[in-house]
């Protein structure tokens, strides 16, 4: 099973604030390196929750998650933040960059955080992911004074700096224009093609799922649809 | 800790209303801090200085006798009265042993041994009650460094000459090289030449004490070649009654004063006004304290989807700590560096505008290096501290709370 980058065992996730409600009932769901898939199904549904925990954001209710044949939920606190650290690369709905920081040292902070140096290899492979992604020209931009777009790929530039395993995107193109989420969505799949990362997308926007390789659909913390994609490549 | 301190430093510099009013509020606290301070410590030593520069601060003398009484006639009515001229103290006869033993003390960093008693001074038709002083001028000096305080004549203690005070010189109108006579009560007069007049700062003791060579008085005042008392000076002028406690075990015999037994009054008063200066210090560091808090409590509600986003790409929880008691510490130790400036050109300003007749400070201020130090270092420690509760509620926040809210 060398083939599974993650996969879930009867994942519950209950929150019990402010009254106890079930938001997984039970996922079992394997990842495969190199694959890039999308979770679909309507608000509320649990995507996100389902995307935090097989982030080591959260720690399951019940079951298993395991990644890389190390079961994480077993992990202490230092450990999963190590574990966010250098295996995941998180991309949000709203970008988050540190506004108090640069487009490149926003690229540089998980870097940072694992190393508290900046080696001129790392500073030269930031620089590389902010051409690769498109940004190149704005490197020493505060980021908080860029357009949403330029945020977003600075945003993945930065999930990427440490070269994950793995990437969750949670409706990354949510607040873009359709022009914009086009040419996130192409960044990520040419990141899944030429990096071999695995991706996970949560979005909205079936179009988007469509050139995905797989499109899981989640309704009432339930998978109800896993469809593989024939996708017909350019 | 680099990228730690990186972050305290970014968090710190993009608030910068709110971080230049803390620092400006900080430096102007330990401004007033460093003021007072050395300005109550300044007086304090000052006074000190006055009361015990050059005056014994341990005395060694031989248990008083009790009062001697004579009886005399009063107007054909017998009366008793004191007998001055025998209630002296009784001399030390083996008071070279005693003066070896404290010079061996290295807590004792001066010993003069003094012969020491009342008489009258008479020039022409003036007469003055006097205190006659034989010691030696080499020792003396250690204590009242007199040989530099002579402002006129020559300061030698040669057998027959003596040196007297200014306010004396001047009542009895005598100078360098004019004779004077000197009696004990009831006894005779004897000849001396004044060879030197001194101001030793003091008064009462520039009006009553004639110095004169240690021998000679000891021979006028019939001690033969005793003295009745030895006056010391200590190193650490606060150790003066442990010191003496110790020689007092030593001479059981002898009494033994500090000068802190004998102004205990002027203690209790320096000591008040250090613990107003105290009073002073812990009310601008809580103030200090009180306002570091509430700002980094602001700033850390300000960051905290930075600290989210932080802390979802694998930041420790401690380290988000870290960077709070941090930016508590940067705000203190620059605080109180910018304040310490300031404190320290109030007080020159101070000094050189309160200036006596003479052109000395009225109040000599010392400022040292390692009080400044302690200051800034207590400054900072107290800017961490204050940084507890944000870094606390900071370290505690749930990154998904800040990633599903926006
Ligand atoms: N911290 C929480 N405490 C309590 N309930 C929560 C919490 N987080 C999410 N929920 C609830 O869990 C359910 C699933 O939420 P989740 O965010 O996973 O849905 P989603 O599929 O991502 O929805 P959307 O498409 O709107 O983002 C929702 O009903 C939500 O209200
Ligand atoms: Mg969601």
């Amino acid at each position: 099973m060398d083939n599974i980058l993650i996969e879930t065992k009867h994942l519950i996730k209950d929150y019990t604030k402010p009254t106890r409600l079930r938001v997984l009932h039970g996922i079992d769901i394997q990842l495969e390196r190199g694959s890039f898939s999308s979770l679909i199904g309507a608000s509320g549904s649990g995507k996100s929750t389902l995307l935090h925990v097989l982030g080591a954001l959260d720690r399951p209710t019940e079951g298993e998650v395991i990644f890389d044949n190390t079961q994480i939920s077993r992990l202490t606190d230092d450990e999963l933040s190590d574990f966010r650290n250098s295996k995941v690369g998180f991309i949000f709905q709203f970008h988050y960059l540190l506004p108090e920081f640069s487009v490149l040292e926003n690229v540089l902070i998980p870097n940072m955080i694992q190393t508290d140096t900046e080696s001129p290899e790392v500073l030269e492979r930031a620089t590389e992911l902010l051409e690769y992604v498109g940004v190149g020209h704005i490197l020493n931009k505060s980021a908080g004074n860029i357009s949403g777009g330029e945020q977003q790929r600075t945003a993945i530039a930065r999930a990427l700096i440490n070269q994950p395993d793995l990437i969750l995107a949670d409706e990354p193109t949510g607040n873009l224009d359709s022009v914009n989420s086009e040419k996130v969505l192409d960044l990520l799949r040419k990141i899944n093609r030429e990096l071999n990362t695995t991706i996970l997308l949560v979005t909205h926007d079936a179009s988007l799922a469509e050139k995905t390789d797989r499109i899981i659909e989640l309704k009432d913390g339930l998978i109800i649809n896993d469809t593989l994609q024939i996708l017909t490549q350019k | 800790m680099k990228f730690d301190l990186k972050l305290a430093a970014r968090f710190l510099l993009a608030g910068k209303t709110q971080t230049g009013l803390i620092f400006i509020g900080i430096a102007i606290g330990v401004a007033v801090l460093v003021f007072l301070t050395f300005l109550i410590s300044g007086l304090g030593e000052d006074i000190i200085n006055r009361t015990i520069g050059n005056s014994p601060h341990i005395t060694i003398t031989r248990e008083d006798q009790p009062l001697q009484f004579a009886q005399r006639n009063f107007n054909g009515l017998p009366v008793y009265t004191e007998d001055a001229s025998r209630t002296t103290r009784e001399t030390i006869d083996e008071w070279q042993y005693i003066v070896r033993g404290l010079e061996n003390d290295n807590r004792i960093s001066s010993v003069v041994a003094v012969a020491d008693g009342p008489g009258f001074i008479i020039r022409g038709d003036l007469e003055e009650a006097i205190v006659i002083r034989g010691m030696d001028l080499e020792t003396a000096d250690g204590i009242y460094d007199i040989s530099s305080r002579v402002v006129d004549g020559s300061p030698k203690l040669v057998a027959g000459a003596i040196l007297i005070g200014t306010d004396l010189a001047e009542k009895i109108k005598a100078g360098p090289g004019d004779a004077v006579q000197i009696r004990l009560m009831g006894e005779d007069p004897e000849s001396y030449l004044v060879g030197g007049i001194f101001d030793l700062g003091v008064q009462t003791l520039n009006q009553r004490w004639i110095l004169m060579n240690r021998e000679r008085a000891a021979f006028l005042l019939g001690f033969e070649n005793g003295v009745n008392v030895i006056e010391t000076q200590v190193n650490e002028v606060f150790q003066s009654q442990y010191i003496a406690a110790d020689w007092k075990n030593l001479l059981p015999r002898f009494k033994v004063d500090s000068w802190e037994e004998a102004n205990r009054q002027l203690l209790i008063g320096l000591r008040s006004q250090e613990s107003s200066s105290y009073t002073i210090q812990f009310f601008v560091l809580l103030a200090v304290t009180l306002a570091v808090s509430s700002v980094l409590a602001i700033s850390a509600i300000q960051r905290a989807k930075q600290i989210g986003i932080l802390k979802a790409m694998g930041i420790r929880t401690r380290r988000i700590g870290r960077v709070f008691l941090l930016q508590g510490a940067v705000l203190g130790f620059t605080g109180s560096l910018l304040g310490s400036v300031l404190g320290v050109g109030l007080l020159y300003f101070f000094v050189s505008v309160s200036r006596t007749a003479d052109g000395d400070p009225i109040v000599p201020v010392t400022l040292t290096v390692a009080g400044l130090a302690a200051i800034v270092l207590i400054t900072t420690a107290a800017g961490t501290l204050a940084a507890y509760f944000p870094a606390r509620h900071s370290a505690k926040l749930d990154p998904i709370e800040v990633i599903r809210n926006g």
